[in-house]
């Protein structure tokens, strides 16, 4: 006589501890793929968004900071506008800095100072000196009006650890203070008008967010781990067949 | 079972294959020869990890196929499954798999 019974059900398959693990096992791996495609994905935003801020039109400084005049992330590479005066005494020497030129790389210093607009100091890097001149590169007292790109300060990106007693461009407790710096980052000059014969030469931003290429394996990661977490259900659910189906061949077996 | 062995052992070949020249040439012009994102290494750096990740998809799927078919446990479907992510590991993986299907296929002919 025929069992009238199917034998287990997939839910009760699915009831027992092993399935219980596996299943808790399965919603980890996916939380894991959803995260890291979560990651890629801002990253891809993060490199698309640079570079459409990095070839944006200059604003006014004081309009990318934040409302307490520190730097944020997303306005790291914006062109910018200071205009303002020179804080006599505020400019800092930058030691060992190599200025890449047609006829090779020229030993020389970066020559930083503070541009006064409304109640903030913005550091500025004025540029490039021979080391025998940083000493008497001289502040213009009129009013300037610099295009440049807001970089962070050196110690922004970690992977680069500075040599012991390696100078870097970070705030300056010694420099003349007038109103609170810049938190976080300075603005490398690119043009000042008016700029004199003597001033230091221009450089280019250390942070190049302009010319990125598009960040496509970037945003195929995004797309990838998307599909892993498809594939673990795909699995999870293959297996519970295989053994709702080994189940009920045992239970048939018990059952002739 | 034959069809879906040729098409696991092609997958794990050609994934194999990309991720050998992708660990053996890619990751020391990145990393040692300090390659940028820019330029012809640049761009094989990108392209070669991007196409072994849609590879590696393919190779999970032909892979799943072979597992399933011959009812291997978890923990070896698993095995077998990540073989494809560990440079040279999916040579041995479709040795291994190989060698088990033509032992079972034998005594059946």
């Amino acid at each position: 006589m025929m069992d009238p019974s199917p034998g287990p059900s997939a839910l009760r398959v699915w009831g027992t501890p092993r399935w219980v693990t596996l299943t808790v096992v399965a919603v980890v791996a996916t939380l894991l793929c959803v995260m890291l495609a979560w990651w890629q994905g801002s990253r891809t935003r993060d490199i698309v968004n640079a570079e459409r801020t990095a070839l944006s039109a200059p604003i006014q400084v004081q309009d990318a900071l934040t409302a307490d005049g520190a730097l944020p992330n997303s306005a790291i590479g914006r062109p910018v506008t200071v205009t303002g005066t020179f804080v006599p005494g505020s400019q800092r020497i930058v030691i060992n800095r190599i200025l890449l030129d047609e006829s090779g790389d020229l030993p020389g210093a970066w020559v930083v100072a503070n541009v006064e607009v409304g109640q903030l100091a913005v550091p500025v890097l004025r540029g490039w000196v021979p080391d025998a001149e940083a000493k008497s590169v001289s502040l213009p007292t009129e009013t300037v009006t610099i295009t440049g790109v807001l970089q962070p300060y050196e110690r922004f990106y970690t992977e680069r650890t500075p040599e012991p007693g390696e100078p870097l461009i970070a705030i300056t407790a010694d420099a003349v203070q007038v109103s609170p710096e810049v938190a976080g980052g300075f603005v490398t000059l690119q043009s000042q008008q008016p700029m004199a014969a003597q001033d230091p030469i221009p450089v280019p931003p250390t942070v190049q967010t302009a010319d990125a290429p598009f960040p496509i394996q970037n945003i195929a990661y995004t797309l990838q781990w998307l599909v892993f977490a498809g594939v673990v259900w795909f699995i999870f659910g293959r297996w519970l067949r295989l053994d709702v189906l080994r189940a009920r061949d045992a239970h048939d077996s018990l059952n002739v | 079972m034959n069809g879906a062995l040729i098409r696991f052992r092609v997958m794990a070949w050609v994934t194999g294959v990309l991720l050998a020249v992708m660990t053996v040439i890619g990751l020391p012009l990145k990393y040692i020869f300090n390659a940028t994102d820019e330029g012809f290494a640049g761009t094989f750096y990108a392209v070669g990890w991007v196409g072994h990740g849609w590879l590696y998809i393919l190779y999970l799927v032909t892979a799943l196929d072979i597992c399933f078919r011959m009812r291997y446990s978890v923990l070896r479907t698993l095995a077998v499954l990540l073989a494809g992510t560990i440079p040279f590991a999916s040579f041995v993986a479709e040795h291994l798999v190989a060698k088990d299907v033509r032992a079972r296929l034998v005594p059946m002919l």
